[in-house]
């Protein structure tokens, strides 16, 4: 196991324009993107809080202020909407859990009917819709579950039937699909391996396949991609990486390369993270380039959990680590 | 800036969003949008199911599709008014066009379908998208399984993956599919298929051994068989020989590898397994080599054996 240095790397993470960039996102309201984003501004919150958290400096936001805003997004139903008088979903319901759990301000919330929410969600087959629309997909089987387990309400769904649907989307080249039959994604692959490694079930997981596929997206130039055949991408380096430490493959990919690959995606001008270089940068990104960095033990930065994808600290504070994630 | 008619909306208050710890400031082209939302707002709370409200939904699906809140709303004002479901799977094919990967969009699709329990001619729609815009788009790949699962229209897909192979064989997806309807398809029983499958993938490989596509497939669907790899190894060793008799392929040595662990598997004496594990631990040796970036996953499953 040799140590991570920042000299080894033609450029380093710039640490003080993320955190300008991190601490500007609020101050683009003249811009259309801002507005077109109003639905995930629950998701964008957590993208933003968690970055600030794994750069080590959570000071960067009001985390009063981002716990009041987020509280305000519960609907009657117990669910959270993606901005206040919006409908509730299980992807900003996690979001908003996420927030709160990472913020220490979880006391505040109505659990009970959070949890009533999510459970409803769970449809007989073991699924879980996205919300009462019905979109079906591996996605949901995630959020549900790490959302009661962050709330230790486990108890309150069906997990062996849960479990029984994640493991129908397992494909014969060991990934995992988005429903069953479909293709082998690795944002899929994280939230079926997520989704497993929560509930204690990774033996369903075949290990050495799924690690070989994932290893397999390591492009040359270091960065990895989410399918065969399909350009290398920051948040899927994330999403593959998260996967690999998982399963405890981790190794088997070039932490080198990837890390320069993660690297030559900042904007080192504005600060923030793009899909690729050259490329506009968004938060999303940002998130994902730095939790990666800090999974591939990049110096300076607070631990993240890959199966959360929240900083350790927090896990541990919360009590529900599922093991130690070595780090490579 | 007049975005919204004023008098068409002149009755509707506005309900403004809280944007919680971000202050408004709503300058320039972000009005028209916001001014909509706010509007749609109030209308959602009034429960109002109209024309009009049926209009503005539409309006603010073309700027943002993916604003998941609409689109519940929209489909209560369209089973209010009885809209006819056809027509209204018509207008939103256009922005699906512009919008193909948006969730909201296909989802919108599966239900419209579902209601009317009938296909109509999504099957061409979807290869329409697929050809049209990605050839890779994961919506329209998982819709096409949902319909032909749901409608039991299994019988040309075979024929149809077919195509899609040939219009470009570096398409995983296609492939995948291809492994779908042989391995889930009532029609099709993947033992029958697989020689002529085997011949299939070879072809694509022969045309190009850098395309992991139909190395991945070939490994795939003789392990869903009732067969095992080893009983092709006196065609498929052979195969990658004769493949790599100018230069090493990666996926070549990772196939032959798979097939040699299976011989292993076979083996009962000890001198057997041995010497076994040994032709297992050159190709290691050799995809240590050839795949440099995964040197330490190569050298791992060396030391393995
Ligand atoms: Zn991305």
């Amino acid at each position: 196991m040799s140590e991570i240095k920042v000299e080894q790397f033609p450029i380093k993470l710039e640490v003080e324009k993320h955190l300008k960039y991190l601490k500007e996102l609020n101050n683009h309201q003249d811009e259309l993107e801002y507005w077109l984003s109003e639905a995930l501004r629950l998701n964008g919150i957590y993208w933003g809080v968690t970055a600030t958290y794994i750069l080590d400096h959570p000071e960067i936001y009001d985390s009063k202020e981002i716990s009041k805003f987020i509280l305000s997004c519960q609907n009657e139903d117990g669910g959270f909407g993606g901005c206040t008088d919006h409908d509730s979903h299980l992807l900003y319901t996690l979001s908003a859990i996420q927030v709160l759990a990472i913020c220490d301000t979880l006391s505040e919330v109505n659990k009970d009917k959070v949890v009533k929410y999510v459970a409803k969600l769970q449809n007989p087959d073991g699924s879980f819709s996205g919300d009462e629309w019905g979109e079906v997909d591996t996605r949901f089987s995630y959020c549900a579950l790490s959302c009661l387990k962050i709330l230790h309400r486990l108890d309150a769904v069906d997990v062996p039937k849960a479990v029984e649907y994640v493991k129908k989307c397992m494909n014969f080249d060991g990934g995992f699909g988005s429903v069953e039959s479909a293709e082998s994604h690795s944002g899929q692959i994280f939230c079926c391996v997520g989704a497993l490694a929560i509930v204690d079930r990774l033996d369903i997981v075949d290990a050495d396949k799924l690690g070989w596929w994932l290893a397999e997206r390591q492009l040359p130039n270091g960065g990895l991609n989410g399918r065969p055949e399909k350009l290398e991408d920051v948040c899927y380096s994330w999403w593959v990486l998260s996967s690999l430490s998982i399963i405890d493959r981790i190794h088997w990919i070039n932490k080198e390369k990837l890390i320069n690959f993660i690297l030559s995606c900042q904007d080192t001008e504005t600060g923030g993270f793009s899909d690729r270089q050259g490329d506009m940068v968004d938060v999303f990104h940002t998130l994902f380039g730095i939790t990666g960095l800090s999974l591939l033990g990049y110096p300076n930065l607070a631990k993240v959990d890959p199966v959360y994808c929240m900083p350790v600290s927090t896990i541990e504070r919360l009590n529900i680590k599922t093991r130690t994630y070595n780090q490579i | 800036m007049e975005t919204v008619t004023e008098q068409e909306w002149a009755d509707v208050e506005r309900t403004l969003q809280d944007e919680g710890p971000y202050s408004v400031v709503p300058i320039s082209y972000s009005i028209e949008y916001s001014e909509k939302m706010d509007i749609l707002r109030t209308l959602m709370k009034n429960n109002e199911k109209s024309e009009r409200a049926l209009k503005l939904t539409e309006e603010i699906i073309a700027m943002s599709p993916s604003n998941y809140v609409i689109w519940k709303y929209r489909q209560e004002i369209v089973k209010e008014l009885n809209v006819d479901l056809k027509s209204e799977l018509d207008l939103f094919t256009n922005y699906a066009k512009e919008n193909p990967k948006c969730y909201q969009l296909w989802h919108y699709r599966q239900l419209i379908i579902e209601k009317l329990n009938d296909p109509l001619n999504e099957l061409k729609f979807i290869e329409e998208m697929l050809k049209g815009d990605d050839l890779k788009n994961y919506h329209a790949w998982s819709y096409r399984e949902w319909i032909v699962k749901h409608f039991d229209l299994w019988k040309e897909e075979f024929e149809f993956s077919t195509s899609m192979v040939k219009y470009d064989d570096r398409n995983n997806a296609a492939w995948n599919y291809r492994f779908f309807i042989l391995s889930e398809s009532p029609y099709h029983d993947i033992n029958e298929y697989l020689k002529d499958e085997i011949e299939f993938s070879k072809q694509k490989i022969n045309f190009d051994p850098t395309n992991p596509s139909p190395w991945m497939y070939l490994r795939g669907i003789i392990e869903k068989s009732k067969y095992e790899l080893a009983e092709f190894a006196d065609e498929l060793l052979p195969f990658c020989e004769f493949l790599q008799r100018n230069e090493f392929y990666k996926y070549a040595l990772e196939f032959q590898l798979k097939v040699n662990e299976s011989i292993l598997k076979t083996l009962k004496s000890e001198k057997e397994q041995e010497q076994q594990k040994d032709i297992c631990r050159s190709l290691c040796s050799k995809l240590e080599e050839y795949d440099k970036i995964r040197r330490k996953y190569w050298k791992f499953i060396r030391e393995s054996y």
